[in-house]
C-alpha cells in the first residue's frame, strides 16, 4: 500500500493553467488600454504580443504602433513632455526640425522628409515654421490618453494577484495523487 | 439578464437624486438637463471647460469566470474637477461607495472594486475613480 503524487505532471499542467491565465490577463489589459484611447487609430493599432518563456519566466504582453504612441501621449503642443521617449524622437531625422519648445505642430521645410510611420513624404515648404495646428490649421491635437500606463495600473491593483490564486486555487492537485492499495 | 443600459440608468437615477452629490458637482437647483450634461453614462473627458465638475459613469471590459454562465462586470465611476478642486473629487468618490457599495442594483450586488488615486485628464483639471464589480448571468 502506498502514496504517490506524479509531481513531473502536475508541474506540467500547473504551467499550462499558468500560461491560460496569463493569456486571460493578456486578453483584459488588451481590451482595458483599448477601452482608455481617445482615438480610434490609436486603439486598432494596440495588439496582443505572442505569449513567451523566457527562462521559465511566462511573459505576456501588449504592442503597438505609432498610433497607439501618439494617443498615449499625446500630440501637438498638448503632447506629455514626460514621455521618456520623447528626447530621442526629437533627436532623430523624424522630428520637424522647426517645431520649436511650444511644440505647436508646424510647417516642414521644403523638401522630402521621413514620416512618424517611416514612409517617405514630400513638403512644398508653403507653411514652412507655420502652426498648422486647428484653428490655424487642419491637424487637431489631443490630449495625452496614458491609457496603456492606466490599464496596467488597474490590473497591478489586486487583478493580476486574483487571477493568479484563482487558477491555483482552482487547480486539480487531486488528480496526481495515485493511491495503491495492494 | 444581460441589461447594461438598466444598470448605467439605475445607477444615474440615484446620483441624480442625492442631494450630497448634487452639491458636491455644483449642481444643487440645476435642470434636469444640465444635471444629465454632467453626470454622464460613458467616459468622454476631452471637452471638458473651464471650471466644469463632471462624473462619468461607464462599464469596463467583462471579466470570464470560471461558471461561463456568469461574467464579472466592473462599472467604473470618473469624477473630473478643476485641479484646485481635487478634494471634492474625492469627497464624491466618498459619497458613491456610500450609496453603492454592498448595495442592490437590479437585483445584484455591487462591490468595491479598488481605486486608483488619480487618472489621466485634461490639462488643468483632476481626475480619480473608482471601481464596482457584480457577477452577471448571461
Amino acid at each position: 500500500m502506498s502514496i504517490r503524487f506524479d509531481g513531473q505532471a502536475c508541474a506540467d499542467f500547473l504551467y499550462l493553467n499558468l500560461v491560460g491565465a496569463m493569456k486571460q490577463l493578456q486578453r483584459e489589459l488588451l481590451a482595458e488600454a483599448k477601452q482608455g484611447m481617445l482615438t480610434p487609430e490609436g486603439a486598432e493599432s494596440l495588439l496582443e504580443d505572442e505569449i513567451r518563456d523566457i527562462a521559465g519566466i511566462i511573459v505576456a504582453g501588449i504592442i503597438g504602433g505609432a498610433w497607439a504612441v501618439m494617443d498615449e501621449f499625446g500630440i501637438g503642443h498638448m503632447l506629455d513632455t514626460s514621455n521618456p521617449a520623447l528626447q530621442n524622437y526629437k533627436n532623430s531625422a523624424l522630428w520637424n526640425p522647426l517645431r520649436q519648445d511650444d511644440n505647436y505642430v508646424r510647417g516642414r521645410p521644403a523638401g522630402a522628409y521621413t514620416d512618424i510611420f517611416g514612409e517617405q513624404r514630400t513638403s512644398t515648404g508653403k507653411m514652412a515654421g507655420r502652426i498648422i495646428e486647428y484653428p490655424q490649421g487642419r491637424f487637431v491635437p489631443h490630449p495625452p490618453s496614458h491609457a496603456m500606463q492606466t490599464a496596467m495600473r488597474w490590473m497591478q491593483n489586486g487583478r493580476f494577484k486574483k487571477k493568479i490564486q484563482e487558477t491555483v486555487q482552482n487547480f486539480p492537485f487531486g488528480k496526481f495523487l495515485i493511491c495503491d492499495t495492494k | 439578464m444581460f441589461n447594461p443600459s438598466s444598470d448605467l440608468t439605475v445607477i444615474q437615477n440615484i446620483f441624480k437624486a442625492d442631494a450630497t452629490i448634487l452639491n458636491l458637482l455644483n449642481l444643487t437647483g440645476k435642470t434636469q438637463a444640465e444635471i444629465l450634461k454632467r453626470i454622464i453614462r460613458k467616459s468622454t473627458w476631452s471637452d471638458l471647460a473651464t471650471n466644469e465638475r463632471r462624473l462619468c459613469l461607464f462599464f469596463r471590459p467583462s471579466r470570464p469566470i470560471s461558471n461561463k454562465k456568469f461574467t464579472e462586470d466592473v462599472i467604473e465611476i470618473d469624477c473630473h474637477v478643476p485641479a484646485s478642486d481635487e478634494f471634492y473629487a474625492y469627497q464624491v468618490l466618498e459619497r458613491v461607495h456610500a450609496l453603492l457599495n454592498e448595495k442592490q442594483i437590479n437585483n445584484r450586488y455591487l462591490y468595491f472594486d479598488g481605486q486608483l488615486g488619480e487618472l489621466p485628464t485634461m490639462s488643468g483639471f483632476f481626475c480619480c475613480g473608482s471601481r464596482y464589480a457584480f457577477n452577471r448571468k448571461i
